[in-house]
């Protein structure tokens, strides 16, 4: 992993066209604000870990397995 | 099967579903149960899931789709989109990912999964309230 210091209102610059920016540093909370290009995806990364677990436990091979009488009614 | 061979719509995600990042097109077809939908990848199958009309189980929920998103779905108008919400099942239980729906423009057949800045549970149960 590469590691750099950088401080309030420093920036880090990620290839051509994604930027990160330190806005504020208080206590153990670090600010940070980003630029790049709408189509990349920026998580919190235990967000996105998350998510992608809870994606797996919910993914069946085919959907088979779940027959619909096992599936609640919605609300009325 | 529990999908019926009627209403279904070929989904492309405009990025991958987390955890599945070679899998972009979908098949969303209604299941049997009122409310219900299967979600499966269009060669090989893996990965499915089932889909529950977010809104019809969780009328409560409040879900914010950011701008970017929404232009890149192609959403104009929020008739367009249609918000689903991923439910895991294990033995006995079966809960709903309020974290991260599924948004999907029923017009163009682009999804997205918006994971939601405010935190929500990824395993609500069905029958609680949002």
């Amino acid at each position: 992993m590469l590691v750099l210091s950088r401080g309030a209102n420093e920036g880090v610059k990620i290839s051509d066209d994604i930027e990160v920016v330190v806005l504020e540093v208080k206590g153990d909370t670090v600010k940070l604000g980003f630029r790049a290009p709408r189509e990349v995806r920026i998580l919190r990364s235990e967000v996105a870990e998350k998510v992608a677990e809870q994606n797996t436990a919910a993914a069946t091979a085919g959907v088979g397995h779940i027959s619909a009488a096992q599936l609640p009614a919605p609300k009325k | 099967m529990g999908a019926s061979s009627t209403g279904l719509l070929q989904v492309k995600f405009i990025e991958p579903i987390l955890g599945f990042e070679n899998a972009g097109t979908f098949v969303l077809a209604s299941a049997e149960q009122e409310g219900w939908f299967t979600l499966e990848e269009l060669e090989t199958r893996y990965p499915a899931f089932f889909l529950a009309d977010a809104f019809a189980f969780f009328p409560d929920l409040d879900i914010s789709v950011d701008d970017d998103i929404a232009a890149r779905l192609g959403i104009t108008d929020p008739a367009q989109a249609t918000v689903f919400v991923i439910a895991t099942a294990s033995p006995g239980n079966l809960t709903a990912n309020l974290a991260a729906p599924i948004v999907v423009n029923v017009d163009t057949g682009l999804a997205a999964q918006v994971i939601q800045d405010t935190p929500l549970p990824v395993a609500a149960p069905f029958g609680g309230s949002a």
